[in-house]
């Protein structure tokens, strides 16, 4: 049996979950990093993934179902990153049972390496790479190293974690 | 009562208040005026150049024989054998940090010093980590700066040379913040400030101004704080072209203000000519004599609750 199930005029109805997340109003372009940061093509969970879908708030959104995966509060953070404005569904036996939007972190751990070439998380396992996050004037979210005290927007961060900004 | 720096580690210049700041000033002040020879009596002190820095160690490690302490350590870590045996930083601190009452540390890589504070179960103090930090050095440029100006505020300062890659002038620009300064800039466009300090400038509504030429601005400035534009990192064309406009020279101070004195982090090597060094402006030697004051208030407030 096939996920997606009929494609009506205006909507794409997939398949619902037994039990895991849905991540809805992921920005565009986002699901593919979801999936690349947390490494989930390498496992076997069942997992339906919606591209550029029409959605009235972000005018196109991306949409991740992902079976038997729930996220672990570090884990929600670091999605955050990729998707500040999502929206987590928890499902289990089909319901939803917990829903809650995603907020940006004041803090990451452990996620994300650090683009500075000279810091010593590169070369000190002791040293886990730690960012401090926040919004500039010009609205971008910005990462500061807690070790160089480098501050880098979440772009450059995310590219050089090999991740489309 | 407790001073607020006591048993704290000392790594960055951004982690200063305002009023912590004044507190070091006021004893770098004290202690140049009425020198103690007790406040680190008893105390061994860790100074532990993983990257040899021969003024800022010396410099150090007078501090601290002056305060009456004593001092353990190495000048550059390839006459150890850390790192050799591959063992890991964070290893090498905790052990040299189980046998001191602070250590002093300096690191080629960025981050090292957080490492060694986060790990150490005494106060760690930065003495340069890469391009990062270098906070003792940011002090003795404000005390100089007091010293010769009888204030902090509303300083006219200009930073002249490599303002790109220039680790002293980012962090005294940031300190400066708090003072309400008028910045000069004068580089090469290649060698510009970069735009997070400009942004920072920005957001603590600091006024500067981007310039080409030392003469320029050389009738507006209470202090001219010079850097070495460094021949690496340019070709050699282009390099002659524009070290003669970065070399200050006598006759370029005919200008100043009377007031005026020129500040160096040193090792000077042709930027300043020689016969500069003999006009009343030229400070940069006291600068470097002001280090140990410098940095016998931060030792003096760490290890001491009260002075």
């Amino acid at each position: 049996m096939s996920d997606t199930t009929q494609i009506s005029k205006d909507k794409l109805l997939v398949e619902a979950i037994a039990n895991g997340t849905v991540i809805d109003h992921i920005a565009p372009g986002q699901a593919m990093n979801i999936l690349r940061l947390f490494k989930f093509l390498g496992k076997h969970n069942h997992i339906t993934v919606g591209f550029n879908l029409r959605s009235g708030e972000l005018g196109s959104k991306d949409i991740i179902k992902i079976s038997d995966v729930t996220f672990s509060p570090s884990e929600t953070e670091q999605l955050a990153i990729l998707a500040p404005n999502a929206t987590i569904n928890v499902i289990s036996n089909y319901k939803v049972i917990d829903k809650y939007d995603l907020r940006l972190p004041n803090e990451t751990i452990g996620a994300f390496k650090c683009p500075n070439s000279n810091c010593i998380t590169h070369v000190e396992e002791a040293a886990t790479p730690r960012f401090k996050i926040f919004v500039n004037s010009n609205q971008e979210v910005m990462m500061r190293c807690h070790y160089c005290e480098r501050v880098f927007t979440r772009e450059v961060v995310l590219k050089n974690n090999g991740l489309e900004p | 009562m407790t001073n607020p720096l006591f048993q704290k580690d000392i790594i960055s210049i951004s982690e200063f208040t305002r009023e912590h700041i004044e507190l070091i000033l006021k004893t770098a002040r004290q202690l140049k005026e009425n020198p103690r020879d007790d406040l680190l009596k008893g105390r061994l002190i860790g100074v532990t150049f993983f990257e040899g820095s021969t003024r800022t160690r010396l410099s150090f490690e007078t501090a601290i024989h002056r305060l009456g302490g004593q001092v353990i350590g190495f000048a550059d870590a390839s006459n150890t054998s850390l790192g050799k045996k591959g063992e890991t930083l964070a290893d090498s601190i905790r052990i040299i940090t189980s046998y001191v009452d602070a250590l002093v540390m300096r690191h080629h890589m960025e981050g090292a010093a957080r490492l060694a504070a986060d790990i150490s179960p005494v106060p760690v103090i930065n003495a340069g980590d890469g391009a990062n930090q270098h906070p003792s050095q940011t002090i003795l440029d404000l005390f100089t700066i007091y010293e010769t100006q009888g204030r902090l505020n509303e300083i006219n300062i200009a930073f002249v040379g490599d303002l790109k890659y220039g680790r002293t002038v980012h962090s005294l620009a940031e300190a400066l913040c708090n003072y309400n300064a008028r910045i000069y800039l004068v580089s090469p466009e290649s060698l510009a400030m970069p735009k997070y300090i400009l942004d920072t400038l920005d957001k603590h509504h600091i006024e500067y101004s981007i310039h080409q030429t030392i003469e320029e601005v050389m009738p507006k400035v209470d202090i001219l704080y010079m850097t070495r534009v460094q021949k690496e990192r340019f070709d050699e064309t282009e390099y002659q072209h524009l070290r003669s406009k970065y070399i200050l020279t006598p006759q370029m101070l005919t200008e100043a203000r009377s007031n005026m004195k020129i500040l160096h982090p040193l090792p000077r090597i042709d930027e300043i000519t020689l016969d500069v060094d003999s006009t009343p402006h030229a400070y940069y030697f006291k600068q470097a004599a002001n280090g140990v004051y410098a940095r016998q208030a931060l030792l003096s407030l760490v290890l001491n609750k009260e002075i």
